[in-house]
C-alpha cells in the first residue's frame, strides 16, 4: 500500500510539473501563458515529487522487530 | 539488546541533550541584541516602503547613471549560495555516507531552511511594490527566463527538499525529546509521528533519504545555475554575457556555503561541548572541499579576466577595466585576496597534513566576505559601466536604508539559528 500511494504522488506530481512547465509558455499574447498561475501549479508538482519520498517513508510498515 | 524509542522513558535525572533549553545570560544577551537589530531593519524598511526605493542608492541605468539592482540582489545571490551548500552537503552525507560528515548535517539542513527564506525576503524588499511582483512572478513566469526556474526550483527543489530532509531525519530525535516533559513535548511529539525506532523504520528513512539525495543533487544544480543564467544570458550587458556564470554561480555557492558551515560547525563544536561529535576530520574534510572549490573559482576569474581583457569587445573591456584599475578595484582586489589567502592556508594545511580549526574558521570567514564582493561585483559595475548606449559611466553607493536592512536579515537569520539550537538537538542523539 505503502509503495502504490508514492509511486502514485510521484508519478502524479511528475504530470503535473510536466504538464504545468508547457502550459506556462505564451499563448501569443505578450506575457500570457496558456495557463495562468502554471509557475504555482509546478512548484506544486515538484513539491508532490519530493513528498512521495516522505509518504514513503511515514506510512506504517509491517511494524518489524526494534532496534538492536 | 537496547529498549526501542516507545518502551523507554527517561530517568528523572536525565537532561535534555546538547543543553536544549538551556538558556544563559550570555544567550539572551545575544538574542536581545539580534532583535535590537531586526527592530531596526523593520525601521529602515518602514522608510523604504513608504517614501520607495528613492531613499535607496539605488537608480535607473544609463540615463539615471546608476543601478538598479544593487546590495539586495548582491545578498540574494549570497543567501542562496549558502543554502545551496548546506542541501549539497547533507545530501552528500548520505549519498556518500560520510560518517565524520554526518553529526553536520542538520547542522547544514538548518543553515539550508533558515538561509533560503532570507533570500526570498531580499528580493522582496528589492520590490518597490512588493505584493505585485510575488503575484506577477507565480501568475506570468515563462519558462524561457531563468528567473522561472530560479523562482519555481528554488522554492519547491531547495527549500521543500531541506524542510524534508530536516524533517525525516529530526523524526528519532523529535521522539527522544518528547519523552520528556516539557511545554513543547507537543512539538516533539508532532514531528516524531508516531517514530519508535524500529529496524524497519531505519532502513526505509536511510533508503528514502539516499534516493531524496540522489534525485535533489541535480535539481539544486539546475536551479543554482538559473539564478547565474539570469545573469549570463542577457547579451545586452557586458560584464554578465558569460557560459561561465551558471557554473562560476554554483562553485562560489559552494565555496561561501561551505565556509560559513565550517564558522557554524566550529561555534556549535565550542559553546556546546560537541569536540567528541563534530571531530576534527569533519573540519578536515570541509577544509579540503574548501580549498578544491576556492581553485576551481580562481580558474574561473582568470579566465573570464583574460578574455576580457585581450579577446573581448570594447563595451565588455570598459567593465573589466573598471574593477581592475576603475572604481571598483578596492572591492574587487579585496575579495582576490580574501580567496587566495584563504586557497594557501587550507592548501598548507592539506600538504602538511596538520590543520587548524581556527585557521579553518579564518579562511572560512574570508572566503564569505569574497562571496560577498564578488557577487557585488556581478551585479554593480555591469549596470553602471557596462551600458552599450554612449552614457557617462555611473555609480552606485548605498544608504544607511540597505545596509540597515541587510545587518538586520543576518540578525533574523542568527536569531532563527540560536532559537532553533535551543529548542532541537543540533546534532544527532547518539545511540547510547
Amino acid at each position: 500500500m505503502r509503495k502504490v500511494i508514492s509511486i502514485a504522488t510521484l508519478l502524479v506530481g511528475l504530470g503535473v510539473a510536466t504538464g504545468s512547465f508547457f502550459l506556462a509558455m505564451p499563448n501569443g499574447a505578450p506575457g500570457s501563458p496558456i495557463m495562468p498561475f502554471s509557475p504555482l501549479v509546478f512548484v506544486v508538482g515538484v513539491i508532490l515529487m519530493i513528498l512521495s519520498a516522505a509518504l514513503y517513508e511515514l506510512f506504517p510498515g509491517s511494524g518489524r522487530g526494534v532496534q538492536e | 539488546m537496547e529498549a526501542s524509542l516507545a518502551q523507554r522513558t527517561p530517568r528523572p535525572e536525565e537532561t535534555m541533550p546538547y543543553r536544549l533549553r538551556e538558556a544563559g545570560r550570555a544567550w539572551w544577551l545575544f538574542v536581545i541584541i539580534l532583535t535590537a537589530l531586526i527592530g531596526w531593519a523593520i525601521f529602515a524598511y518602514t522608510r523604504q516602503f513608504t517614501e520607495g526605493l528613492v531613499v535607496t542608492g539605488m537608480r535607473d541605468i544609463g540615463s539615471g547613471a546608476g543601478a538598479a539592482w544593487g546590495l539586495y540582489i548582491a545578498f540574494d545571490i549570497y543567501f542562496v549560495g549558502v543554502s545551496f551548500a548546506g542541501i549539497t552537503t547533507a545530501a552528500l552525507v548520505r549519498l556518500l555516507n560520510l560518517r565524520h560528515l554526518r553529526p553536520l548535517s542538520r547542522a547544514a539542513e538548518t543553515l539550508t531552511v533558515i538561509s533560503l527564506p532570507l533570500a526570498a525576503l531580499v528580493v522582496v524588499i528589492d520590490l518597490g511594490q512588493p505584493e505585485r511582483g510575488l503575484i506577477y512572478l507565480l501568475q506570468y513566469a515563462r519558462p524561457q527566463s531563468p528567473f522561472f526556474g530560479t523562482l519555481t526550483l528554488v522554492i519547491s527543489g531547495y527549500l521543500f527538499a531541506s524542510l524534508m530532509f530536516l524533517y525525516l531525519a529530526g523524526r528519532r530525535d523529535a521522539a527522544i525529546c518528547a519523552k520528556h516533559p516539557s511545554r513543547l513535548q507537543w512539538f516533539y511529539r508532532l514531528w516524531a509521528t508516531g517514530y519508535q525506532d524500529k529496524v524497519d523504520e531505519r532502513e526505509r528513512h536511510s533508503s528514502v533519504s539516499w534516493w531524496l539525495a540522489l534525485a535533489i543533487l541535480p535539481l539544486l544544480i539546475v536551479a543554482h545555475s538559473t539564478l547565474g543564467a539570469i545573469f549570463g544570458i542577457q547579451a545586452g550587458r557586458p560584464g554578465w554575457f558569460s557560459a561561465l556564470q551558471a557554473p562560476g554561480f554554483v562553485i562560489m555557492a559552494g565555496v561561501s556555503g561551505i565556509g560559513f558551515l565550517i564558522i557554524i560547525a566550529a561555534i556549535l563544536r565550542r559553546t556546546l561541548n560537541l569536540g567528541a561529535q563534530i571531530t576534527l576530520d569533519a573540519f578536515r574534510f570541509l577544509g579540503n572541499m574548501l580549498w578544491v572549490l576556492t581553485a576551481a573559482y580562481l580558474y574561473f576569474l582568470i579566465v573570464e579576466l583574460l578574455t576580457a581583457n585581450y579577446a573581448a569587445p570594447a563595451h565588455e573591456t570598459a567593465v573589466s577595466r573598471a574593477l581592475l584599475t576603475g572604481q571598483y578595484a578596492g572591492v574587487f582586489w579585496l575579495s582576490v585576496a580574501f580567496l587566495v589567502i584563504p586557497f594557501f592556508i587550507l592548501l598548507l594545511q592539506f600538504l602538511t597534513r596538520r590543520y587548524s580549526v581556527g585557521l579553518m574558521v579564518l579562511a572560512g570567514a574570508m572566503v564569505n566576505i569574497a562571496a560577498i564582493g564578488k557577487r557585488f561585483l556581478i551585479v554593480v559595475p555591469s549596470q553602471t559601466n557596462g551600458t552599450i548606449l554612449p552614457y557617462i559611466p555611473g555609480s552606485y553607493t548605498p544608504t544607511w536604508v540597505e545596509y540597515s536592512i541587510i545587518v538586520g536579515l543576518f540578525a533574523l537569520g542568527a536569531l532563527l539559528y540560536a532559537v532553533f539550537v535551543k529548542v532541537f538537538p543540533i546534532v544527532e542523539i547518539s545511540e547510547n
